[in-house]
């Protein structure tokens, strides 16, 4: 079935004629749109920021100096019976220390992966910075820095001294700037920093980075691989491989290959951040449900108005029927009144959606959240405009749809013996 | 033109009910009924039987007055001839083509060409200028341009006296004005049959006398039937033949000499 001009000519008529309600209906519509697409964009720009900051900035997977798989401890595997009680009496601690074997040649396998762009070994652990009377815990990392900037983006990340002088300062350390904001210090200050084992150390500051996500601003430094080995008290030890894939969306997959050839629990970027993306996940479902809820409400309004436009047109409807309008043309006169207040909403609030997000790129004050940034972050996508826009139509089609079949069904005699 | 005897009292005569054959009316009729039933109701405690078995034959080109009481059948006859409603029993023949066995989607072809209403109650759509409400049914029909349809509506409407209304939007005529734009739109697609119901129910004096005289312009040309029911006496006597009708049965049917 055709929609034909009569039917369109009819229904831009109607809703001429009710200009006030039709432009209350229209402007319902493109305000569900509008804050949909203005909210996904906001969402969206801190979600995608961080992702970026994250995954440029510690790596798309971690090979960690542990197994993916539990050991089965040899009296579990001598007394399988669940029923059995098995008591292990003065049993001697195993002091282990957690490591990457052969942490060279597991390197090299990785690197020889197809889909690994480069690989960095690294040593991490936990000190205590201390500038004057300020202390703060961090958590340091010790690197080889031309490694890792092939690996990460942390050598774009340094906003004060260099990234270089790591490899000419002894004992030099780069901290993230919320480190030395929270201790006071700057590049070339001295901090004493206090490893696990007690041992203290003096370091030189020899730049503070910023990678943007709070998190780790607030808790990295980066040393010289070898600096760090000695103050964490882990001679020759790497206890981490940073590696780089060629597509940062498929570490998962690359995470799960390294582990079955090097038998170390690897650990992607969207395992690492799980529970931040189940919060972006969860955000996007609840911007999701409130402007449902709007465009519902909208649809309500739709479904008034036209609702009450049918009643006020049943001896239209009748007189029509009677010269010769089918039940199809009808329905289509009022469902196309749905559709244009759908589809004319819905390109109204994509405008409304641009102009809201450009306002909002305009105020640059700081935000520092989960991620730093200037202003409110704003990541337009044009996924979110079709949605929108799409679920606007069908959305106002619907609710033009119960009105419309009524004033489809009524049968003309009943209409003009006043039945209705 | 006979009625058969009056046995169907209620709906419920009509079970068992031994109707004669049907004769299919002759080709100068074009409009005709044979053992015309309706019952109005479901529920068999309230309903009704309106027509009680109509046989009725209007030839082309007659200017015929419905009268009777209220409740009589009269619209409810105009309804089923019109195409708008359905029969319990009986057939409706057009042209001599059985409307029965037409489906909603034909019989609303059917009053689209060949069949204008006029009701006591103008209906016209108040979106739309006089000119355009003429137009909509050649516009549905689309037989011609719209430019063609406009120019016939144009047309039509001078012929009603509006000549100088024609882009005036409804609420800017008088009742009378209202009316005669309705009867126009009856005509836009030059109708077989007009079928009028009341259509001068709703005017003063002054407005029916204008209309009732267009009524008889239409009929004096000879070329289009007309079947109007009223309740005004002086409508009723413009027409050449009266049928009166008297609960669900024709009583009377006269011929007028013109």
């Amino acid at each position: 079935m055709f929609i034909t001009n009569l039917q369109i000519h009819m229904a831009v008529r109607y809703l001429l004629r009710r200009r006030r309600q039709t432009l209350i209906c229209v402007l319902g519509v493109a305000i569900g749109v509008a804050v949909f697409v203005a909210m996904s964009a906001m969402m969206k720009g801190f979600e995608v920021k961080f992702i970026e900051e994250t995954v440029e900035g510690s790596g798309h997977a971690i090979i960690q100096n542990e197994p993916r798989e539990t050991v089965t401890r040899f009296l579990e595997k001598s007394y399988q019976d669940q029923n059995n009680l098995v008591e292990i009496v003065r049993q001697k601690p195993q002091d282990k220390v957690a490591k990457i074997r052969n942490p060279a040649r597991v390197v090299e396998m990785v690197r020889n992966l197809p889909s690994v762009v480069a690989a960095a070994p690294t040593v991490t652990g936990n000190m205590v910075a201390i500038y004057g009377a300020k202390q703060i815990s961090i958590s340091v990392i010790g690197i080889e820095p031309r490694e890792q900037t092939r690996v990460t983006s942390i050598g774009d990340k340094i906003v004060d001294g260099s990234f270089e002088r790591l490899y000419s300062t002894a004992n030099g350390v780069l901290l993230g700037d919320g480190v030395a904001r929270v201790i006071g210090a700057r590049t070339d200050d001295s901090v004493t920093l206090t490893g696990p084992t007690g041992a203290q150390t003096t370091a030189r500051v020899v730049g503070i980075f910023s990678t943007g996500v709070t998190p780790v601003d607030y808790t990295r430094a980066y040393m010289l691989l070898r600096d760090a080995q000695v103050m964490l008290d882990k001679p020759n030890i790497i206890s981490e491989i940073v590696v780089k894939g060629d597509n940062p969306d498929q570490a998962r997959a690359l995470s799960a290959q390294i582990e079955a050839i090097t038998g170390y629990k690897t650990e992607s970027w969207q395992e690492a951040n799980n529970n931040f993306l189940s919060i972006f996940v969860i955000q996007q479902a609840i911007t999701n449900i409130i402007c449902g809820a709007i465009l519902v409400v909208a649809a309500f309004g739709v479904f008034n108005i036209l609702t009450m436009s049918v009643m006020e047109k049943i001896g239209d409807i009748a007189i029509m029927r009677s010269y010769g309008l089918t039940r199809m043309d009808i329905r289509y006169a009022f469902l196309l009144q749905g559709l244009m207040i759908g589809v004319v909403g819905a390109v109204l609030g994509t405008g409304l959606a641009r102009s809201i997000i450009y306002i909002i790129r305009q105020f640059k004050f700081p935000v520092e959240g989960l991620v730093k940034a200037q202003g409110i972050l704003m990541h337009e996508n044009l996924r979110d405009y079709i949605v929108a826009a799409c679920a606007a139509v069908v959305i106002t089609m619907l609710a033009a749809y119960l009105p419309s079949s009524r004033a489809a069904r009524f049968n003309p005699v009943d209409i003009l013996r006043g039945r209705h | 033109m006979t009625t058969p005897q009056p046995l169907l009292d209620t709906p419920a005569d009509l079970a068992g009910y031994a109707w004669p054959d049907i004769v299919a009316p002759g080709p100068e009729v074009l409009v005709a009924t044979r053992q015309l039933v309706r019952v109005i109701g479901t529920d068999p405690l309230t309903q009704q039987l309106v027509l009680k078995g109509i046989d009725l034959d209007i030839p082309r080109g007659q200017f015929v007055s419905i009268v009777g009481a209220s409740g009589s059948g009269k619209s409810t006859l105009l309804y089923l001839l019109g195409g708008l409603d359905r029969q319990t029993h009986g057939e409706v023949y057009f042209n001599g083509q059985s409307t029965r066995t037409m489906d909603d989607g034909q019989l609303t072809s059917l009053r689209n060409q060949a069949i204008g209403f006029v009701f006591q109650f103008h209906f016209l759509l108040a979106e739309f200028s006089a000119l355009e409400n003429v137009c909509l049914p050649m516009w549905k029909l689309g037989r011609m341009t719209k430019r063609a349809a406009r120019k016939h509506g144009e047309e039509l409407l001078g012929m009603m006296g509006l000549g100088d209304k024609t882009h005036r939007q409804i609420t800017q005529l008088s009742g009378g004005e209202q009316q005669r734009v309705a009867l126009a739109r009856a005509l836009a697609n030059d109708p077989d049959i007009l079928l009028a119901d009341e259509p001068t129910g709703n005017l003063d004096k002054h407005n029916s006398q204008n209309v009732a005289h267009i009524f008889e312009e239409i009929a004096a040309q000879g070329n289009r039937t007309i079947l109007m029911v009223t309740h005004d006496p002086h409508m009723a006597e413009r027409a050449q033949r009266v049928i009166t009708l008297d609960d669900g049965l024709i009583i009377s049917d006269q011929i007028h000499a013109r």
